[in-house]
């Protein structure tokens, strides 16, 4: 093609401007743009994982459970759906323990309660004990899994050598979603809170000695920006069925489905609930061969406090590219040095504007960065800084 | 994807200057469309991802972290993209000369080839008000000392 620049200058004059505006030859787009498309979606997909949110507004509801059935008001929109709720809280509060073995779409090591419509089934499991000491775990087929031992939490995944503790008191933060979803009492206690605010519509139909409840709600967060929408339930349009037995009123199978891309796309679904069965010993037994790293320790670091999150992340960039982190190593707790070290050397490109998308707690940054092979990768990185010193850190998107 | 992935690339090309931003930005913007709550509902996909990638330009141009100035483009750009960074180089010389709200509009029309209406539309401005903001744009153009001087 001919350039401008080579154009006899006597011409050039000529032209008007709107000559000169216009484009001698387009550039058209890469061939393989379809596919990188959805190669981007996909990947998108696995990026948006963080690792753990407080889900502290639902922990709520279940705290004050024990106090609030008693006055719960059986009256009002959604009569029936909310008494056939009470009448199941009320007879789990007999059980001594419950499994449910269920599947759902997910990526094996994501973060529990994290859904993604377009994935394949995980099957997975979780067992709670209703019996001091009050036990749970959980596990994702050649996944992550986490246990509560009574008094602490571990959290390791499928051949990763780093795994994380702490104590009680992060049980919510660690289940994310799941400290609701996997509990029938809890579960069903949030079902009955929400139609108690008439925030979701429920409709009930009876056969076969089965009584179904289904229940929809909008997703619940800011999607201005909709990064976040359908990767959990709770950011999703959801539709949960429950079927309860007539008779006992217990729940016996629940399905969860989501609206995606305009249709409903079954994203989680039970396959077997169990009430006192007897439970094995080795289900409470912590691995041995994991290093465990605190996740309640306290953020200190001073240089990531006081500035924004933007400038947090270009300080975390800064130190990948000068293959020592040892000024922001706090804000990468939750990396072990073999994924840290893939990014040293790299050289930052560029570190966008945050943005909120959601419920969660913190902000995303895009950012473009050429790695130390050459290929430059975009990545939206999950910054939040809801600790006591305000220190950001990176919980996600790497 | 297939019918407005030329224009889209071309559209994004035109405003930052590198086949490798050019092509992560509309890829972005598929994506965002794609992951659109309301994705079904978008009435016109093409304006939406104008919109959008135009947003992603300007965002990407406030934050890179490199800064050539443009007369160093050309000289850096991989040899194939070469001739198209020397037209966005003389583009950008040009449109560099009029007020912000002038150079989009006639970069709309003359670069983007769009019609008054879509320019108008994307801008969300009157046909009027766009067509008046051309006018001026391109004879303040008319004027330009990068065009006369090129005269000797």
């Amino acid at each position: 093609m001919e350039s401008l620049n080579s154009v006899n200058p006597q011409i050039l004059f000529a032209m008007n401007p709107e000559q000169l505006l216009r484009p001698q030859v387009r550039p058209t787009a890469p061939g393989d743009m379809n596919q990188r498309v959805w190669q981007q979606i996909k990947q998108q997909k696995q990026m948006k994982k963080r690792f753990f949110r407080r889900m502290a507004a639902v922990a709520a509801v279940v705290v004050g459970l024990g106090i609030s059935l008693p006055l719960i008001l059986i009256s009002g929109a959604n009569a029936a759906p909310k008494k056939l709720l009470a009448q199941s809280i009320e007879r789990l509060v007999e059980a001594t323990n419950y499994q449910v073995e269920f599947a759902l779409r997910t990526q094996p090591n994501e973060n529990f309660a994290a859904i993604d419509p377009a994935a394949d089934f995980v099957q997975a499991n979780f067992v709670r004990s209703f019996e001091s000491p009050y036990r749970w775990r959980i596990g994702y087929r050649e996944g992550r899994t986490a246990l509560f031992t009574g008094d602490s939490v571990f959290v390791w995944l499928n051949g990763n050598s780093l795994g994380f503790c702490g104590d009680a008191q992060i049980q919510e933060g660690v289940l994310e979603g799941f400290s609701v979803l996997l509990e029938p009492r809890k579960m069903l206690a949030n079902e009955l809170s929400v139609l108690e605010r008439n925030a979701s519509q429920a409709t009930m139909s009876e056969q076969d000695g089965l009584i179904s409840l289904v229940v929809e709600t909008p997703a619940k967060g800011n999607f201005d920006n909709p990064y976040m929408l359908n990767t959990s339930v709770g950011e999703s349009y959801s539709r949960r069925t429950y079927l309860f037995d007539q008779r006992s009123k217990l729940l016996t199978a629940f399905t969860i489905e989501v609206i995606d891309r305009g249709a409903w796309v079954k994203v989680i679904e039970s396959q077997k609930i169990a009430y006192n069965q007897p439970l094995d010993a080795s289900l409470w037994q912590v691995p041995t061969d994991v290093t465990w790293r605190d996740m309640q320790a306290s953020y200190t670091n001073n240089l990531l406090t006081g500035i924004s999150a933007q400038k947090a992340v270009e300080r975390i960039l800064e130190a990948l590219e000068r293959s020592n982190i040892a000024s922001v190593k706090e804000a990468l707790r939750y990396y072990d040095q073999q994924t840290i070290s893939q990014f040293y050397g790299l050289k930052m490109l560029s570190v966008g504007e945050p943005f909120a998308s959601g419920s969660y707690c913190g902000v995303f940054i895009p950012c473009r960065v050429k790695l130390k092979d050459g290929t430059v990768k975009k990545y939206r990185l999950a910054m939040r800084n809801d600790n006591e010193n305000k220190v950001w850190t990176l919980d996600g998107g790497i | 994807m297939e019918e407005h992935k030329d224009a889209l690339f071309s559209f994004a090309f035109f405003r930052v200057g590198s086949f490798a931003v050019a092509q992560d930005m509309v890829q972005d913007a598929f994506v965002q469309l794609y992951g659109h709550p309301k994705f079904a509902h978008v009435d016109n996909p093409k304006a939406y991802l104008m919109r959008t990638l135009a947003n992603r330009c300007v965002d990407y141009l406030r934050n890179r972290k490199e800064h050539l100035p443009l007369d160093r483009l050309v000289e850096t750009a991989p040899p194939e993209e070469r001739a198209y960074v020397e037209q966005y180089v003389q583009i950008e010389t040009l449109l560099g000369e009029l007020p912000p709200e002038q150079a989009e509009i006639v970069r709309l029309v003359c670069v983007d080839d769009l019609s008054f209406v879509q320019a108008a539309e994307l801008l969300n401005l009157s046909v009027n008000t766009a067509k008046s903001r051309y006018r001026y744009g391109i004879a303040k153009l008319r004027q330009s000392p990068n065009l006369i001087c090129n005269e000797s």
